[in-house]
């Protein structure tokens, strides 16, 4: 299982691979395509978040493609945005030509449109999670349309997971692995994410609420309201997926993805090592119990590793 | 322009259902608070959760059917995107209601295109898309975005090659901005909007399923559920004046100032997301 990291840093590019990096993605910006499309309209999902998540234009990711074929590292394009417009479908068509002349190992895409424009073009595609690929189905329909991988989302359970890739074995798939949780689905939340507001997610967590509770009683309201008081404060304050490393390279996953396009690279690296550290250790062990047993845990486990609330995969350790 | 009104049941069926008073009588119930003519569709089922859907009771669906027939009145089956845990369960319980297809059931609405495929594939109702398939940003807190006018993104060429090849005949909106234009809809599509409630988030991580459970199997995705959402939905105050609402796994926010243009002819699916307000 190679570990996926963002390329949000160049200056660190060495420090990455050094950390165990195997393969990058990253996004870009575009100062033409918001003037011509809208400064809402999102090339990729953290668009909004503009230089801070997309620190290069697509000049750059070209440069940069080179570079990390000299390191032998595959790099992955983003193109996630939650929907585009006919006419930014042909707009993306001049990117795909350029990406596929300099030999991009592949886009990540969001939707079923951007499949095909990548197969037409030549290049292989990575169905993004927020195409929202969440059963057996949905996962044949994009195998059938040519993509190469499938981002699974962060809300499916281990035993879902195991259950789609037996369906549909012919296909590569990736799993979440570090740093930010979602309480919602990435391919149906569709508030802003930009910098100039925090997300929704956030702005209920943090807003004054009222419980409207049926039968009304001193029990009901009490569990509802205890409920909701753990959902707001400390449900995914952070996500982590490690104990969940050695079931993955059973199930044959190819790459554990680390997000945080925005996030700094000592943290990054960690997370890198993290994760390479626990895979040679999950290869080295008989069973899931001695995985378990030696695995490496994260540095802030005291806070992270409380009652599977910031568990990407909290069936491993609270069954 | 053609207003046609519709009622949205999908997620609170049984509350009303539970009301016990003959289900004709809360149909009009709603009409009357929602302000609309008569109602000549009625949508049932859920558009966002799976287990919402499989618990749906078969005594209360036949009970609801047999009303719609009696009155004249349409309906739609929604379906939810079901997760691999609950995908072959969704398709048996489709199979079971299949027994009223072609009778008072006369359309589906599906809302990712695993089911499209599934449902085409399998039978021969008219297929709408629903509402999970739109995916343009709706967002009120961005005041300039939210008083733009949308243009559907949806409407692209592979989507006009997936109307002939799916039979679809109607696409599902939510009143995401304060105006939207469809003059962009392929020509023989029925639009369908849903008010006055906008969905801006969902997901399969449900708050108010894990009311019940212990703290370290809070919050799973997928977890079984006791329709918890049944017992309670949530209030948000963003400090907007605008109302915010949690019912199940979904976030709405209110927008009962919505222009429809570009069309001559939509449905206005009314959900009444708050049964208290209905008596």
């Amino acid at each position: 299982m190679n570990v996926l990291v963002p390329l949000n840093n160049a200056e660190h590019v060495v420090d990455y691979i050094n950390a165990g990096a195997g393969e990058f993605y990253m996004g870009f910006y575009d100062r033409e395509w918001n003037e011509k499309f809208g400064e809402y309209a999102d090339i990729n999902r953290l668009t909004g978040f503009r230089e801070k998540a997309n620190p290069y234009d697509f000049e750059m990711v070209l440069q940069f493609i080179q570079k990390m074929k000299e390191k032998q590292r595959p790099l992955y394009i983003t193109f996630n945005a939650s929907c585009y417009s006919k006419e930014a479908f042909q707009y993306l068509e001049q990117y795909f030509v350029r990406l596929k002349d300099a030999n991009v190992d592949g886009v990540i895409v969001s939707c079923v449109e951007l499949v095909n424009l990548a197969k037409a073009i030549g290049i292989p595609s990575v169905i993004s999670t927020i195409a929202g690929i969440y059963n057996s189905d949905m996962a044949r329909f994009y195998a059938d349309h040519g993509t190469k991988r499938i981002i699974l989302p962060r809300d499916l359970s281990l035993s879902e997971i195991e259950s789609i890739t037996k369906n549909v074995p012919d296909m590569e798939y990736e799993v979440f692995m570090m740093r930010n949780g979602c309480a919602f689905s990435d391919s149906n939340c569709l508030g802003m994410h930009r910098t100039e507001m925090c997300s929704i997610c956030s702005s209920i967590t943090k807003a004054d609420n009222e419980i409207l509770v049926k039968d009304d009683n001193f029990a009901n309201r009490h569990a509802a309201e205890l409920n909701n008081m753990i959902y707001n404060q400390y449900f995914h304050n952070a996500a982590c997926g490690l104990c969940s490393i050695y079931r993955f390279l059973q199930m044959g996953i190819v790459a554990g993805k680390i997000v945080g396009r925005s996030d700094d690279w000592e943290g990054v690296c960690r997370d890198i090592e993290y994760i390479r550290e626990n895979v040679g250790i999950a290869r080295s062990c008989k069973d899931e119990e001695e995985y378990l047993r030696r695995m490496v845990f994260p540095k802030d486990r005291n806070q992270v590793c409380k009652l599977g609330l910031s568990c990407y995969y909290p069936e491993v350790r609270f069954v | 322009m053609t207003q046609i009104d519709c009622l949205n049941f999908c997620e609170v069926l049984q509350d009303f259902y539970d009301m016990n008073v003959p289900f004709v009588t809360t149909i009009r119930a709603v009409q009357k608070e929602a302000g609309l003519g008569k109602c000549e569709r009625i949508y049932i089922g859920s558009s966002f959760c799976g287990p919402y859907f499989l618990h749906l009771s078969e005594k209360m669906i036949a009970r609801v059917l047999e009303a719609c027939q009696a009155e004249g009145i349409g309906v739609t089956l929604v379906l939810p995107v079901f997760t691999e845990k609950n995908i072959a369960l969704g398709k048996e319980k489709i199979k079971g209601l299949s027994v009223y297809f072609d009778k008072v059931i006369d359309e589906i609405t599906v809302n990712d295109y695993g089911m499209l495929s599934y449902i085409s594939g399998n039978y021969s109702l008219k297929l709408n898309m629903g509402r999970l398939f739109m995916k343009d940003y709706r967002d009120p807190r961005y005041e300039d975005y939210f008083h733009s006018e949308l243009h559907p993104k949806i409407f692209t060429t592979y989507i006009s090659e997936l109307m002939k090849k799916y039979r679809i005949t109607g696409m599902e909106f939510d009143q995401t901005h304060s105006i939207i234009n469809f003059e962009q809809k392929p020509k023989d599509i029925e639009i369908g909007i849903h008010s006055p409630y906008c969905y801006m988030t969902t997901g399969h991580i449900c708050e108010v399923a894990s009311i019940h459970k212990d703290i370290d199997h809070k919050f799973r995705p997928n977890a079984s559920c006791q329709s918890e959402c049944r017992d309670m939905i949530i209030r948000y105050d963003l400090n907007d004046g605008r109302k915010w609402y949690r019912v199940g796994p979904t976030i709405y926010f209110e927008n009962t100032d919505c222009k429809i243009e570009g069309t001559n002819r939509y449905r206005r699916i009314y959900f009444p997301i708050n049964q208290e307000d209905v008596k």
